[in-house]
């Protein structure tokens, strides 16, 4: 019986068909990453004993009805209008009385706060208080290095929002997503400045020296955000 | 010459499987890319509102999900429901129980790490939403997200 010779099968393109596939599967399988807005729940308190005053220049006050109508510091507006004035609550003149005192940080006052508090933290150092502010200057101390003289805002300013039980969630999420664009942007503005790269290619950057500056973009515009109780709230 | 020659044999030439550690390699990364890990099974239709101002979350970040919707079966009611991971929460205090179970004996920060992640249907109202958050802060869960669609 004759034996037929088999000839060889040729591999050479087996490595392109694979490549093939392997691109065709990149292209095609998307990562869905979950996209969210993150907040953060205040902590569960059992009894209030004093509220604290809050002096009404600090607030920012946003209200949804149910009918998903906005008021925005008790006039009537409409989602579009949170940002501005969310950009002008953080971002205004000085001596404006109708929004929270803003602070000038320069290297003056730093370093005088900062020979000030090392004395006394340094003197009593069972008393946590001295200690704790010592550090905050120091912060600042940092963020003045990294951005030059900037103005803080208050540390009571925030923006509260009230509900009603039948606003939807919707508009619970596009007043939520208004706030956050308007710090955004202030955020973006003042890292394109003095970083020059976009807040949004350093927000979730997992290197330290990225992480640094988020910080401190952070500590110029703080996110503060209170869902005050709604009126109706025990119905 | 004819030496060598003399015992010569056609025998089968072998395929070769040079490239089949390309093609193994190849499957491996595909299903590494494209396993997900416990899709659950949603039992609420859940139409989420869209934003711009969203941020990605890390899948490996141990997450709860709760869904807010009205059920896709009739037989669950008409009404909108709470899904908290696998199953639909009976009444609201069961969601507390499932997180207690969810925490065990541990009292520590686990919390910390877990983000609560909310699926709700944008016309759902904020009472129901809020009842569930009360929820969540009984037991210190604080972390929240609402995952939303991207405005394109």
């Amino acid at each position: 019986m004759a034996k037929r010779e088999l000839e060889e099968i040729n591999a050479g393109s087996m490595a392109d068909i694979a490549f093939l596939l392997l691109i065709f599967f990149l292209v095609t399988t998307t990562m869905n990453f979950p996209k969210v807005l993150e907040e953060r729940l205040p902590q569960k308190i059992e009894n209030i004993i004093d509220p604290p005053l809050v002096l009404p220049e600090n607030v920012l006050e946003i209200l949804a009805n149910k009918n998903d109508q906005i008021l925005i510091e008790k006039q009537r507006g409409e989602i579009e209008d949170i940002k501005e004035k969310v950009i002008e609550f953080y971002d205004h003149q000085l001596n404006d009385k109708r929004w929270p005192k803003l602070t000038p940080i320069n290297e003056s006052l730093v370093n005088q706060k900062l020979q000030k508090y090392k004395v006394l933290a340094a003197q009593y150092p069972s008393i946590p208080g001295y200690a704790d502010t010592l550090s905050r200057w120091e912060a600042k101390e940092k963020a003045l290095a990294a951005i030059g003289p900037y103005n803080e805002i208050s540390d009571k300013a925030m923006i509260t929002i009230q509900l009603d039980n039948a606003t939807s969630f919707k508009t619970y999420v596009s007043v939520l997503n208004e706030i956050m664009a308007g710090i955004n942007e202030l955020r973006s503005e003042l890292c394109l400045a003095k970083f020059g790269i976009p807040y949004s290619k350093i927000e979730k950057s997992k290197v330290p020296e990225d992480q640094e500056k988020v910080k401190i973009l952070r500590a110029v515009y703080p996110k503060r955000i209170m869902k005050a109780k709604s009126k109706n709230s025990q119905g | 010459m004819s030496k060598f020659s003399k015992g010569k044999k056609k025998s089968q030439p072998a395929i070769s499987t040079a490239s089949l550690p390309d093609i193994v390699f190849m499957l491996l990364f595909f299903f590494i890319v494209t396993t997900i890990f416990k899709e659950k099974d949603t039992k609420v239709i859940v139409k989420a509102p869209v934003a711009t101002e969203i941020t990605k979350l890390d899948r490996r970040t141990d997450q709860i999900y709760y869904w807010i919707g009205k059920p896709s079966n009739i037989n669950y009611g008409t009404g909108y429901r709470v899904q908290v991971d696998d199953a639909l929460a009976p009444d609201m205090g069961a969601i507390r129980s499932y997180l207690m179970e969810r925490r065990g004996g541990d009292l520590s920060e686990v919390w910390d790490k877990v983000i609560n992640n909310f699926k709700i249907d944008e016309k759902v109202n904020m009472r129901i939403v809020k009842n569930v958050q009360e929820e969540l802060r009984n037991e210190d869960a604080l972390k929240v997200a609402y995952t939303l669609k991207d405005k394109k």
